[in-house]
């Protein structure tokens, strides 16, 4: 398989264009732009930017093909790519001198380097080479370049300032050269006011691929490869496979590459071994960022790492145990290295975070202990569970199209009387059970293996042997979020069964083999989530109060240090979303009462970013962005946001 | 039209600011030579550039960026070579001739340029010559031959004085000195124009050097922003360009949420509004009102935060600080009378307060309305930015 992954240029160029379908918007708009110029004066330059593996250099290649494949461009423009070669450029002069041997070496300028060669020593240097560039382009129908060059900002880093004052006035004088430059980030250069390039180009930004984009990839590279049904099979039965290290990567098409040539060799994976072998892939990249490092900087990288969400200089010195000046000169070199990104803030403490949140995962995930990673594992597993907003607001809306109808009524009825008793009985029950159950219970039992035993349970259960399948899960430790996850994802999955239970729990005498209170967590997340969804779309403002009010009178109850896990954060959130869109204030507050940025960081700060979005605070959303985009993608943020919309303009149909 | 950014919008892609156009013609006309002042991204160069392309008035125009020059001799030297690779210049036959006949008293001074196969050519040999002299004898060579007037454009020219000035502050002033006496030289006036531009301030620039009466022969000029009616065709010009329209309410909300209009403020609305519509949409008060939220939004922070960097480089200590919380208290009240700006003033301990407010004014920040006696923000887009980002 020849997928170049940090040298697209070493690519076949066929397969190089076969292989570019995403960002192909961006693409084409860019290149309608450059090929409608005239070129008679001077026209527009660009600067592309993204992260690493975001596909700035196959942007630049891509324009370097269309130009070299336009018929009538070809005519007069000829493409000039700089990447690795931008090394031996020092100053001005050198760039336009590369050009120069570029242009000699494949376009036949004869003797132009001959005419420059006498120039190298003297005090003209870069003005005359430029002028001899000039001169030999005007003598030739093909007279104009399009520079394009990869990280920029190296190569102004080792201009000075007047070298760059006479880039700009070339670019915004000449109309021969035409500058696209590529940067990872905004560099300094064009935002400071007193900048010479301040707002010189217009900006191309590659944001993250959607999770739709990623998919897009893999199908592309999957039918270059013949590998369709294969991945199609992969695509349909876990997409979440895809969509949860498209956001751990950030949405790099690099990783979705990764990903791709991991469904070839592990067709059965699951999301963490997927993480685990891209990981391992990109091992020798990162491992050499991390080498090259000096051992300040070093340090500095790994306590911002395991941190994870953004820090300030005085926390970093309380980890790394430097000077605060020591680490904010390495700051600064990290800044320019573009491994650290420094968020402003009003407040001379500005928010230092890497740069990369795949790099950072990779730190954690191999560096960090099992407290770090556990993060990493927890919020990809959050992921996995939040991954279906289609299918709740579709769900919604066949309930709305069967209260029209008039036939939901007697199914809510049936709801809350099993709901309200379910939560009853678990009141009384609940105190001793506390008591009772967690980890000393379960080590003090017999050894069984969790999951057969849930295997069993779902065999039981599809037989409609729910008292029999209740048996077979007496032993499983549901103090372990996994099983109880797994319980949770069968129970909303297969509502008919879940009545059917709570009616039985409810209704036989004693229950002292299923004693885990964390069991009954699972059936009273799932009994909620069916009944405040009715009581919304019945406008029943009253029942979805009361309802919540039991569930978190019941979470508090036997919350505790192993906290909630991913699948009931997650129901939480499709739980928050039928309140906001019903715009059920009381409820709202309680919960909101219940939420702690201690328990549930990442789901209190969406909410928080909802409301503040809502409320048009901005700074406090900017703020909150800043942290959430440390582990979310935006498409992720304005998933939660847009699914409350779109329920309510589903509650208004 | 294309939305262009950074680059000077020539040609197709200019919007035609005949105001300023004329001004500039009219002030040319009267025999003046002019310096205009703006912050960047108004469209200073693109106004020199439309003077170029279209030859207005028939004159001679000559564009020179010379931001990057760092000596004197060297401004002489890329002003001559700018002047002879101008077309305009190479087809001026008397020139040309005298050039070749070198018999008049001027030509025969100017030896960095000669005739080859009928066409001007720079000597660009290394042997030092006075390029001041040359450049001065061109022109009067140029006056006394030529019919047509010749007007260079010099971008960038405050910047010149700061790289000579950082250098040898003596010799920015001699240099501004030179200047002014070419200016003002009656055999070079009678056919050569000066315009200067630049970003930063050619008065502070000069002020600085305590030279301030080597400039004083310059009419200032202002490019402002556009009429409300510029705008609107602007506007829908460049929704056009987007495939784009937009109803008469928001055409009503544009105005109202963008009202100081520059066209890189148009040009950052229509951006946001394509971002969030679909290729033939009508853009309505709804989308106009979150294409400005859009350009509030973090992702366009650099193009304002500059407004607040400024502020720290104009004013120093006290005036500073009231610049400062001035701004904030006018961002959070939407305006403010001139009891609450003198209350204020008391409170930060200033006393020359209408300086700085005046100076608020000049540099673009604020206008006072003489309707409601009230300071305001000149641009609502920047007033929400800074309650935003600032307050």
């Amino acid at each position: 398989m020849s997928i170049f992954l940090y040298n697209p240029d070493k690519k076949d160029k066929t397969a190089f264009l076969d292989e570019f379908v995403v960002r192909t918007r961006i693409f084409d708009h860019l290149f309608w732009e450059i090929s409608t110029d005239k070129m008679i004066v001077p026209e527009q330059h660009y600067m592309i930017v993204g992260q690493r593996g975001a596909g700035k250099t196959s942007m630049l290649l891509r324009l370097k093909y269309a130009v070299e494949d336009d018929q009538v461009l070809s005519k007069r423009v000829i493409p000039v790519m700089f990447g690795d070669e931008q090394y031996s450029i020092g100053e001005l002069g050198n760039l336009w001198e590369r050009i120069a041997a570029y242009l000699e070496e494949n376009h036949g300028f004869e003797g132009i380097m001959g005419e420059i060669e006498p120039h190298i020593h003297e005090r003209d240097y870069e003005e005359a080479t430029f002028n001899i560039l000039i001169k030999y382009l005007d003598q030739r129908k093909q007279d104009r370049i399009m520079l394009l060059i990869d990280n920029i900002g190296r190569l102004f880093d080792k201009f000075e300032i007047n070298e760059i004052r006479r880039l700009r006035q070339v670019l915004q004088t000449w109309p021969h050269i035409r500058l696209v430059a590529a940067s990872p980030v905004i560099v300094h250069y064009i935002v400071d006011y007193d900048q010479p390039l301040h707002e010189f180009f217009k900006i191309i930004r590659l944001n993250s691929l959607t999770d739709e984009e990623a998919m897009t990839l893999i199908r592309k590279l999957a039918s270059i490869h013949h590998e369709e049904k294969k991945i199609e099979q992969i695509l349909t039965t876990s997409p979440e496979r895809v969509t949860t290290l498209n956001t751990l990567s950030d949405g790099i098409p690099r990783a979705i590459v990764l990903l791709f040539r991991e469904f070839l060799d592990n067709e059965h994976g699951d999301v963490l071994s997927d993480l685990e072998r891209v990981l391992d892939a990109v091992t020798p990249l990162y491992k050499h960022t991390m080498d090259k490092l000096p051992p300040q900087q070093q340090k500095i990288i790994d306590a911002m790492a395991l941190h994870w969400e953004p820090m300030e200089v005085k926390d970093l010195t309380k980890t790394v145990r430097l000077e605060s000046k020591v680490i904010s000169a390495q700051l600064r070199q990290l800044e320019k290295s573009q491994l650290v990104l420094r968020s402003r803030t009003k407040t001379k403490n500005h928010l230092y975070q890497l740069e990369e949140r795949f790099f950072n995962i990779w730190y954690v995930m191999r560096y960090g202990k099992s407290i770090h990673r556990d993060k990493v594992i927890w919020l990809m597993k959050f992921l996995v569970a939040w991954v279906d907003k289609e299918g709740l607001a579709e769900s919604v809306r066949e309930d709305v199209k069967e209260e029209k109808r008039g036939k939901l009524n007697d199914g809510t009825f049936k709801i809350y009387e099993l709901t309200y008793s379910f939560f009853e009985r678990i009141k009384i029950e609940t105190g001793p059970l506390v008591e009772e159950n967690g980890s000393a219970y379960f080590s003090s039992g017999m050894k069984v293996n969790d999951q057969d035993l849930l295997n069993a349970f779902e065999k039981e259960a599809e037989k409609g042997n729910l008292r029999k399948a209740i048996k077979t899960i007496i032993d499983v430790d549901f103090e372990k979020p996994e099983n109880r996850d797994r319980m949770l994802k069968y129970l909303l999955e297969n509502d008919s069964r879940l009545l059917v239970l709570a009616d039985q729990l409810n209704n036989a005498p004693s229950h002292k083999g299923v004693r885990s209170s964390y069991f009954y967590r699972a059936v009273a997340f799932t009994l909620a989530y069916f009944s405040v969804k009715r009581a919304v779309i019945q406008h029943a403002e009253k029942d979805a109060t009361r309802i919540m009010s039991n569930l978190l009178a019941f979470i508090d109850s036997n919350y505790q240090e192993k906290g909630i896990s991913p699948r009931e954060q997650a129901m939480l959130l499709m739980l928050m979303t039928f309140l906001f869109s019903a715009e059920y204030h009381n409820a709202i507050w309680k919960v909101l009462l219940y939420f702690d940025d201690k328990k549930m960081p990442l789901v209190f700060n969406l909410v928080r970013y909802y409301l503040a979005t809502n409320m048009n605070e901005e700074v406090a959303a900017s703020r909150l962005s800043t942290q959430l985009l440390s582990v979310l993608s935006p498409e992720h943020m304005n998933r939660f946001i847009t699914g409350i919309q779109e329920m309510k303009s589903i509650l208004k149909e | 039209m294309k939305n262009l950014v950074g680059i000077p919008a020539r040609h197709d892609n200019f919007y035609q600011r005949q105001r300023e156009v004329d001004l500039v013609d009219r002030t040319l006309m009267s025999g003046n030579n002019i310096q205009i002042a703006a912050p960047r991204r108004v469209g200073k160069t693109s106004l020199l550039c439309y003077l170029l392309d279209n030859k207005i008035s028939g004159r001679h125009y000559v564009y020179i960026d010379t931001e990057s020059i760092t000596e004197a001799h060297e401004f002489y030297k890329k002003m001559l070579e700018a002047i002879v690779r101008s077309p305009v210049i190479s087809s001026a036959v008397k020139f040309a001739a005298g050039l070749k006949d070198k018999s008049d008293r001027f030509f025969n001074k100017i030896k960095s340029i000669s005739i080859l196969n009928n066409a001007l050519e720079f000597n660009n040999n290394l042997t030092p010559r006075d390029y001041h002299a040359e450049f001065y004898h061109f022109l009067l060579a140029y006056a006394v031959t030529e019919e047509t007037s010749l007007v260079l454009l010099i971008d960038e020219f405050p910047q010149t004085i700061q790289n000579i000035g950082s250098i040898n502050p003596a010799a920015a002033v001699t240099f501004l000195q030179q200047n002014r006496e070419i200016r003002l030289d009656p055999v070079v006036s009678l056919k050569v124009r000066f315009v200067y531009t630049g970003s930063i301030g050619l008065n502070q620039t000069v002020a600085a050097l305590n030279a301030t009466a080597t400039i004083n022969d310059l009419a200032s000029l202002e490019v402002k922003p556009l009429t409300e009616e510029e705008a609107l065709d602007l506007f829908h010009l460049l929704l056009s360009q987007e495939n784009r329209t937009v109803d008469a309410d928001g055409d009503i909300a544009f105005k109202e949420m963008v009202r100081w209009f520059i066209p890189f403020h148009i040009q950052l609305v229509v951006q946001e509004a394509a971002l969030i519509s679909s290729p033939g949409a009508v853009i309505t008060r709804l989308e106009i009102t979150q294409a400005i939220k859009g350009v509030l939004s973090q992702k366009h922070k650099n193009h304002f935060a500059h407004y607040y960097s400024r502020l720290k480089v104009h004013f120093r200590n006290g005036a500073f600080l009231y610049a400062d919380e001035f701004l904030k208290l006018l961002a959070s009240r939407k305006r403010l009378d001139k009891t609450a700006a003198a209350t204020l003033a008391t409170t930060c301990g200033i006393t020359d307060f209408r300086q700085i407010i005046e100076n608020l004014m000049y540099d673009g920040y604020i206008e006072f309305d003489d309707t409601s006696q009230n300071y305001l923000f000149n641009s609502p887009i920047l007033m929400r930015w800074w309650e935003d980002h600032i307050c």
